[in-house]
């Protein structure tokens, strides 16, 4: 990655001008040209490297609760169990991971009668031995800034 | 919260959660989607900022493409009153992007969860270390991610 790539996506990670013409105010801090600017956004964005720019949304603050589920699943039929829990509208992350709950997944609902039927079906696949519910607690961060 | 204002909340963040398009005015999007200026739009932003619905405006990045090719979630079994202690500490290490206490069992005693992301596997064992010698939690589990089945944000529908 170019250095002007980098200072860019570690800038707009952090404040995002709130103004008409945000990029012509992020490309005069770093010297660039809107134009330039706009274009290599638009690059690493196809690239696949940001995902976007947009207002992150704090769902919890709106009515919807968000929970972690670790679920113990059969290695032969994870890949299976994972697509399936894809399925289910909420479902935001979904990941492989090492351990005795192969399968972890965050759901985000409203409704505690949401939870339950997600919870259920989960339950009720092939291959799902076990399932945790993993309310958080207490945040002690959100950060989502990672310089690159 | 009232259900009207509620429900109005919520028409505003289906607007919202659209990401901007990468042109030289954004905002221009959702101003014609809700019929408001593009200054209006922007005044509507600040305001959701200031009320906390939305964290911020900000580019989002794909860690996995973006060089962070090591990432793991880390339990750890803290005792509850160290924890806002803990969290603190956690929340200060730029390479942890979410900390949070979660739900413990009797045969899963972890309490913190944090989600560290590294460049490389030493990078990775390096950030571990500082969390063991700041933290020393009684125990960890080092949850590597091993596939990503699925990463998007919230859309209610």
């Amino acid at each position: 990655m170019q250095r002007i790539e980098r200072n860019l996506l570690n800038a707009v990670q952090r404040d995002f001008p709130l103004e008409r013409r945000p990029f012509a105010a992020l490309a005069k801090r770093h010297g660039i040209t809107e134009k330039k600017c706009i274009e290599t956004l638009r690059r690493l964005n196809d690239q696949g490297i940001l995902r976007g720019i947009r207002p992150v949304i704090a769902w919890n603050r709106v009515g919807f609760t968000g929970i972690l589920i670790g679920i113990e699943a059969l290695p032969d039929r994870v890949d299976e169990v994972a697509a399936a829990i894809n399925a289910i509208p909420g479902v935001t992350h979904n990941y492989l991971r090492e351990g005795r709950f192969n399968l972890w997944c965050t759901l985000t609902y409203d409704g505690e009668e949401k939870k339950q039927r997600s919870l259920s079906f989960i339950r009720s696949l092939a291959g799902v031995l076990d399932l945790r519910e993993f309310a958080a607690e207490k945040t002690y961060k959100i950060g989502l800034v990672l310089d690159v | 919260m009232s259900d009207t204002s509620k429900d109005i909340i919520r028409t505003h963040m289906s607007v919202f959660q659209d990401p901007l398009p990468l042109v030289e005015e954004p905002f221009a999007c959702y101003a014609e989607k809700f019929g408001f200026t593009q200054d209006e739009v922007i005044e509507l932003l600040r305001h959701y900022l200031s009320t906390g619905a939305i964290r911020r405006v900000a580019g989002v990045l794909k860690h996995d493409r973006s060089g962070f090719v090591v990432n793991a979630m880390v339990a750890m079994a803290i005792d509850a009153a160290q924890c806002d202690a803990a969290g603190a500490v956690l929340a200060q290490f730029p390479f942890i992007t979410h900390c949070y206490r979660r739900t413990a069992y009797p045969d899963w005693p972890y309490t913190m969860y944090a989600m560290v992301h590294a460049k490389n596997k030493r990078q990775f064992n390096r950030y571990i270390k500082r969390i063991r010698s700041l933290i020393s939690p009684k125990e960890i589990a080092v949850l590597r991610s091993i596939k990503e089945y699925k990463k998007t944000s919230f859309r209610p529908g």
